[in-house]
């Protein structure tokens, strides 16, 4: 609930195809909290003309680096001289493979990074346009499924706790409204423990197992109460848990196959990760670290005159709200049908 | 039926009925607004 509300707040969620979109319409005022890449997060809070702060991450890890199947790579080591697709110059992902050349003793040309769409990399990479790519899932499982990728790294393995994606709200807002923030936080943080700790015998509101009686209208069906509300049966492996329902949900809502979901919730367990998503400075600091000697902040750089630190870009104070009770029911409700 | 009984009656039954049409209106036209609504923007990838 806000003070604004006596039902809770009506999140409508948005996509977007790619981020300049969601940072035009943010400095247009057309937009007020949305999900970014956390280095454009930051050159946003520096140098964009409407104030943001990141309030939370949205997971941790989740990205891959891609080779071809047949690639002779077994790490890092092996590319020297490769071509890399990147998701934005302005990515964690870019940052990531400046830390692995730091760490294999690349000189600077001893790869290139190109820019490219995360959905076409896969299909990038079987055209031979690049050598690898590094990308948010599940445009790395993309590659594996169909065949003709594979995994030469995890950002588990090579960066532990990667922040990819942070959720960013306008200062305008946390000003005006910061209860309908602390709502929005404290959804995201219970959404994050149901996906990694939830109970397996338990169904979000709005999902039904095959052979369950549906209801006519569902207010709580996923995407909103025109829709069908989602139905589905049990995974062999995922069984009814909140992994296997969020596949559903999600490929619902992405028109992507719940089966390629399932696999990047599952192949490993801890290929991607919605707990543990604190702001913590010490994580900030090692990217905007980066992010300065790459010189993201080249229109404004960072000087001791004109400093910029996480408390710039960063208003972790929604974290200690707690999280929201989700609309969960138990699945035994189901076999008293 | 007394003259000022049907003139009570008829005034009763006219403050009901815009009574439950005040009421209906502030439901069916206000509902959705005391609701507080937030877009949040996202890419399909992580």
């Amino acid at each position: 609930m806000t003070e604004h509300s006596t039902s809770g707040t009506l999140f409508e969620s948005k996509r977007y195809t790619n981020f300049p979109a969601v940072i035009d319409d943010i400095q247009a005022g057309n937009l007020e909290a949305g999900f970014l890449l956390a280095p454009l997060a930051m050159v946003l809070a520096r140098e964009g003309s409407r104030p943001v702060k990141i309030v939370h991450l949205g997971h941790r890890d989740g990205t891959c680096l891609v080779v071809p199947k047949d690639s002779t790579a077994q790490s890092f080591a092996d590319l020297r001289g490769a071509r890399i697709a990147i998701p934005h110059r302005y990515s964690n992902q870019r940052i990531l493979i400046e830390r692995l050349k730091e760490q294999y003793g690349f000189l600077d040309d001893e790869v290139e990074l190109i820019d490219f769409p995360p959905p076409e990399m896969p299909a990038g990479l079987k055209a031979g346009q690049f050598d690898a790519y590094i990308v948010g899932e599940p445009h790395a499982a993309r590659s594996e499924l169909e065949g003709f990728g594979r995994i030469l790294h995890y950002t588990k393995d090579v960066w532990p706790n990667f922040i990819s994606c942070v959720l960013v709200v306008t200062q305008d807002l946390i000003d005006t409204n910061p209860a309908l923030v602390q709502e929005l936080v404290s959804g995201i943080s219970a959404s994050g423990e149901w996906l990694d700790r939830g109970p397996d015998d338990q169904l979000m509101a709005g999902v039904y197992l095959e052979g369950d009686a549906l209801p006519e209208r569902d207010p709580n069906a996923p995407g909103g109460a025109g829709r069908e509300p989602l139905v589905f049966a049990p995974g062999a492996e995922l069984g009814t848990s909140a992994r296997m329902q969020a596949a559903q949900i999600g490929g619902m809502y992405y028109g992507q196959p719940p089966k390629l979901l399932e696999y990047v919730l599952s192949k490993p367990p801890d290929r991607v990760k919605y707990t543990d998503l604190s702001l913590n400075r010490e994580d900030f600091a090692e990217i905007q670290r980066y992010a300065e000697e790459l010189g993201f902040f080249a229109k404004r750089p960072v000087t001791a005159a004109d400093p910029f630190g996480f408390d710039d870009y960063c208003d972790p104070r929604f974290e200690s709200g707690g999280q929201r009770p989700l609309p969960l029911r138990p699945l035994a409700m189901q076999e008293e049908r | 039926m007394k003259l000022s009984t049907r003139i009570l009656l008829a005034f009763a039954v006219f403050l009901t009925g815009i009574t439950f049409l005040h009421g209906g209106l502030n439901h069916g036209w206000f509902e959705d607004r005391v609701r507080a609504r937030l877009v949040v923007a996202h890419l399909p990838v992580t």
